[in-house]
């Protein structure tokens, strides 16, 4: 190769020493380089192991040390101004530290709930352990990408991972159909994304976020690139469930155990809104009526298809996937604003409030599922849960708190990520879809009410859960009991951190040479190139 | 007593949720001290909120005892305000003084589960004083949902057999209202956030003005969500089917409590938000809710007066009673207002009142059929008195408060359409046949059960109860002028704002400014003074309020 090119390989070389930071700017990734070794640790560390399904403690307390270290670092160590790494793959912004902080520590919530119920400790076995990490730091630098390569790989690594955790329980046959059909629909949506990215590309010739800004969709001009930004949309929204993508969620939600599908429901939507608020916020599409009737119509048909759809089922962590699938649509409102006015800021407060809202409210819900399912059997329905205020009403009083907060119910912290939704939504003059919103987030409300009559209203039977409290899962209290605080605090204080962040995105310092000619060839010779090792 | 001043309000609002942390900090199995306990923290509350009566001072529209802390970020704009004019300081006051009443109630008629209930009693307590004294629309809208969440489980744990039902149509319906008055406060404030200048808030007061302003259609958009709310709240026909059923179901103190004070906020929100806010919208609104509410009282007491069921009979007599609280709001001129507040409070007392005498009978009886009953006159002779004060107040008899808040009413919407009146009127007429048909029918009479020879009169604690609220009900009759004295300021100030089609101006004051400003003139005339300086130089002031 290098006989052949001799100038693509000296573009290439010139272009990663632009692109390549000084190492006082890499002790900035560390988060995720903590999360990366900490997967590795614990996969060499799983060599010694006993035997293959128990789980592997030593690797568990890795994964505590590595996410509360990754946690830590971002406050520590994180650079004055919005900085961008490897051109513009990773931004070390605002954005990005909350992305960090949020991803490190909601997987070490999800470890320290798998750690404290049987089932879930099945999920400690180092290689989930190091597959967890891995996700999670995909996760991470999927927050902070800035260009479409980073950003896919990292989507990728992380939905990697998830393929395999969900079909950890191997001899489970339900859990195989779960990881087939996720492994499979999402292979199409990371088609999807591809071709759609593709398709962009071959408008503006370039893969950097901040290029895309100048795509203009006209339905003369440019239809392939108006079908590319669909198509990306459609994958993207794939990853957040939101319909028609939707159709895997609650099988997959169902299959697994339920601290993995809190993970998933919670950090993979997380990062993948403050993904499609990049893209969004950079401008895709100036003038994207096209967009906005796009997030108006999914976001509707999500938000009426989880609302309603939930009604009819029995299962709580169905009815838990049918929410999720509404609040993806709740998404869909800050989506839909962006995609009107790229600028503007009240959609990207809401976002940021309702993603880290979302995570703690789901996060718990999706806790004190695992919890009652110990020592039960897995998928729970709504009448094993009759007269649990009872019999245990710690357990019975947070699922309250999550469920209450998920319907958005004041004062707990739902109902500030809706109204600022909301407030995003008639800001861009978009009343329709908030009067869907709350017409039938008052039906999804139905559903949220019949758990809490089971739980409150209805005497204890005999099919009603015995929930394990005290003993050796003392500290199950403690997990949720944070969680249960937090939603009420987030509640009444008001999502503090949304208002306090800079949205400044970060900028490629030196940007190649102004001739912008090359520019695209560079590019795509220099993935090439990378890929043929 | 400066600083009691400044935290008044803020103190009631919260102390009965540390009367929650209290009642956990006692042991679980003396449910005795537990009763006593939440009823100290209910009369402590009463005491606290008579410092508002003694330092209010009725000649100033304005809100008193104010205070404004920061809340969320400063860049929301969404701060703690909360403050007391006529309208809501008579409200807090009805509510302080119905709360120990209903906690002594429950003494019998809560049998299981204690503690939660009382729990969940001063939670609701602190809400809705909270949703009255709140002067921010977000902070308004936390404590106006906030409320649901307590009666839903008074309602679902303790109410009768079919209380899940009811207890979910309460609040799906009310939410369906109040998240569609969420989405109107979400665009209001974006709106103000687009005028010029303007910072955003949802400061009542400052929303008041860019509301006001706006082009009619919008203003009557704004309105309708609004308005809706506040309906399904009160509730307005055709609104109202959740409430027969939330009421029948409930327990005795539930009713008493969703009748005393809750369904006030329905029309206390009209009052506070949408006629002030909207006032252009209000005048164009006004004859199609008057309609409605003319609709509903002659519709509720039609069907009022065809239940078996007393409870029933009196649920539906409240929709008929609060269609002329809405009639008489929108009515749009001083005595309306005065008729519509007046009434608030005098339905709250006797219906109130109605409801725990149902609740003696049931508890004895377990049933509240009114064939089951009949001539309990002989039997419980002082059942009997209440009953039938109770029930005059209800009629509005002469002497009685009814009577002065339908009257003021009626001469309200006569004022606005004779029509009206003669139509209202009638409500009137069929209200004194239905509830003199439910009195025939279980008080007088001969025994006809022979269970109900053996019935027992009520006790002590049910007569003190009971005789409290019938002393209310003759006060209210005849010392109308000092209560109405209170609101009057603070009404005529927004009958003038609604009629001018001007935005409602009312500043923010703190006591201790006042009584400053008070020794620095003559204490006697202070009050008086005070108004005129405001009339004469409204620009001053508001340059003072920002």
């Amino acid at each position: 190769m290098k006989t052949e090119y001799p100038e693509a390989v000296s573009a290439v070389q010139q272009r990663l020493a632009e692109i390549l930071p000084s190492l006082d700017q890499f002790v900035f990734l560390a988060p995720v380089l903590i999360m990366i070794l900490g997967a590795f640790v614990a996969l060499m560390t799983g060599v010694f192991r006993g035997r293959m399904s128990e789980p592997h403690f030593p690797s568990y307390g890795i994964a505590l040390v590595s996410c509360a270290t990754a946690a830590l670092v971002p406050f520590v160590l994180w650079p004055t101004r919005p900085l961008a790494l490897f051109g513009s793959g990773i931004l070390l912004d605002d954005v990005s530290k909350l992305g960090f902080v949020v991803v490190a520590l909601g997987t070490l919530l999800t470890v320290s709930m798998a750690s404290l119920t049987n089932v879930g400790r099945l999920l400690l076995r180092s290689d989930m352990v190091a597959l967890l990490l891995f996700a999670s730091a995909g996760m991470m630098t999927m927050l902070a990408a800035g260009e479409f390569l980073s950003f896919f790989v990292s989507l990728e690594i992380m939905s990697l991972s998830l393929y395999v955790m969900v079909g950890y329980q191997r001899e489970s046959a339900q859990s195989l159909e779960a990881a087939v059909k996720y492994f499979i629909l999402g292979s199409c949506a990371s088609g999807f994304i591809l071709m759609g990215a593709a398709l962009c590309y071959l408008h503006v010739g370039s893969l950097s976020f901040a290029d895309w800004g100048s795509i203009r969709f006209s339905v003369t001009e440019t239809p392939l690139t108006i079908l590319g930004g669909i198509l990306l949309f459609s994958g993207l929204g794939f990853k957040l469930a939101i319909a028609p993508f939707h159709s895997w969620a609650p099988d997959v939600y169902q299959a697994s155990h339920s601290t993995l599908t809190g993970y998933m429901a919670t950090l993979v939507k997380f990062s993948v809104a403050l993904v499609m608020m990049r893209l969004l916020g950079t401008g895709f599409g100036q003038e994207s009526e096209i967009l906005v009737t796009y997030f108006w119509l999914v976001g509707a048909v999500s938000i009426v298809i989880g609302s309603l759809f939930g009604l009819v089922h029995n299962s709580v962590k169905r009815i838990l996937a049918y929410s999720s699938i509404a609040n993806a649509g709740y998404f869909c409102l800050a989506f839909a604003t962006l995609a009107k006015d790229p600028g503007s800021l009240v959609a990207r407060e809401a976002l940021v409030a309702y993603g880290v809202i979302y995570v703690i409210l789901s996060l718990g819900a999706f806790a004190v599922l695992a919890w009652l399912e110990e020592g039960n059997r897995e998928d729970l329905l709504k009448e094993d849960l009759a007269g649990l205020g009872r019999r245990s009403p710690f357990v019975a009083v947070s699922f309250t708190v999550f469920l209450f907060g998920l319907a958005g119910i004041p004062p707990l912290a739902g109902f500030f990520g809706k109204f600022m939704l909301i407030g995003s939504a008639v800001s861009a003059d978009l009343i329709g879809l908030s009067v869907v919103l709350v017409i039938f987030s008052c039906l999804s409300l139905y559903y949220y009410l019949s758990i809490m009559v089971e739980m409150w209203l209805r005497p204890e039977s005999r099919h009603t859960v015995n929930v394990v409290v005290g003993g050796e899962f003392a500290h199950l209290n403690r997990v949720v009991g944070l969680l249960v605080v937090l939603s009420i605090l987030v509640g009444v204080l008001g999502p503090r951190w949304a208002q306090a962040l800079n949205f400044t995105v970060a900028v490629e310092e030196k940007l190649p040479s102004a001739a912008a000619a090359p520019e695209p060839n560079t590019n795509t010779q220099n993935a090439e190139v990378v890929d043929g090792p | 007593m400066a600083v009691v001043h400044e935290w008044i309000l803020t103190l009631l609002i919260f102390f009965p949720l540390a009367g929650i942390v209290g009642l956990y900090v006692l042991p679980a199995s003396a449910v005795g001290a537990q009763k006593a306990f939440a009823l100290g923290v209910c009369m402590v509350e009463l005491l606290l909120s008579l410092h508002l009566v003694a330092y209010f001072l009725p000649g100033l529209s304005d809100f008193q005892f104010a205070q404004r802390l920061e809340w969320l970020p400063r860049s929301t704009g969404i701060e703690y305000i909360v403050g007391v004019d006529g309208m809501s300081l008579i409200l807090v006051i009805l509510t302080t003084v119905l709360c120990p009443l209903v906690v002594l109630s429950s003494y019998s008629s809560i049998t299981k589960n204690m503690r939660e209930f009382l729990a969940l009693f001063l939670l609701l307590e602190a809400s809705m004083i909270g949703a009255l004294v709140a002067l921010d629309l977000v902070l308004f809208y936390v404590f106006w949902e906030a409320m649901l969440i307590p009666m839903y489980f008074i309602i679902g744990i303790w109410g009768g057999k079919e209380r899940i039902y009811a207890t979910t149509k309460f609040f799906l319906y009310t939410v369906v209202g109040s998240l569609l008055m969420l989405v109107a406060f979400a665009y209001l404030y974006y709106l103000h956030g687009q005028i010029p200048g303007n910072a955003p808030t949802t400061s009542l007061i400052e929303l008041y003005k860019t509301a006001a302003s706006l082009p009619l259609e919008t203003q009557l958009w704004l309105f309708a969500a609004t308005a809706f709310a506040f309906a399904i709240k009160v509730p307005l026909f055709p609104f109202h089917t959740w409430l027969p059923d939330a009421h029948v179901q409930a327990p005795t103190p539930g009713s008493v409590i969703l009748a005393g004070v809750l369904l006030k906020m329905g029309t206390y929100g009209l009052m506070r938000i949408s006629i002030p806010m909207f006032p252009d919208a209000s005048k164009v609104a006004a004859p199609f809710l008057i309609s409605l509410s003319i609709v509903g009282i002659v519709y509720g007491a039609l069907i009022a007066w065809r239940q078996t069921d007393i409870k029933k009979l009196v649920a539906y007599s409240s929709v008929s009673h609060l269609g002329f609280v809405v009639a008489g709001l929108f009515a749009l001129n001083e005595q309306g207002f005065n008729g519509a507040l007046y009434q608030m409070v005098n339905h709250g007392i006797s219906t109130g009142a109605l409801f725990l005498l149902i609740g003696v009978i049931y508890e004895r009886r377990h049933t509240r059929e009114m064939s089951e009953f009949g001539g309990l006159a002989k039997v419980m002779p002082w059942y009997a008195v209440f009953f039938v004060i109770a029930t005059m107040g209800s009629v509005a008899l002469p002497g009685t408060g009814g009577f002065i808040g339908e009257w003021l009413i009626l001469l309200g919407v006569f004022k606005a359409d004779p029509l009206y009146g003669v139509l209202a009127g009638t409500g009137v007429i069929l209200g004194a046949v239905y509830m003199l048909w439910m009195a025939l029918k279980t008080i007088w009479g001969p025994i006809t059960k022979p269970e109900n020879n053996r019935l027992q009169d009520v006790g002590p604690r049910e007569s003190f109860v009971l005789g409290t609220l019938c002393v209310f009900i003759f006060v209210f009759g005849f010392a109308s002028h000092p209560i109405l004295d209170h609101a009057q300021t603070t009404l005529v100030h927004l009958k003038r704002s609604v009629a001018m089609g001007e935005p409602y101006r009312a500043r923010l004051v703190s006591m201790n400014e006042l009584i400053a400003e008070q020794q620095e003139h003559h204490v006697a005339s202070a009050t008086k003074r005070l108004e005129n300086k405001r009339s004469d130089s409204k620009t001053e002031s508001e340059d003072r309020a920002q």
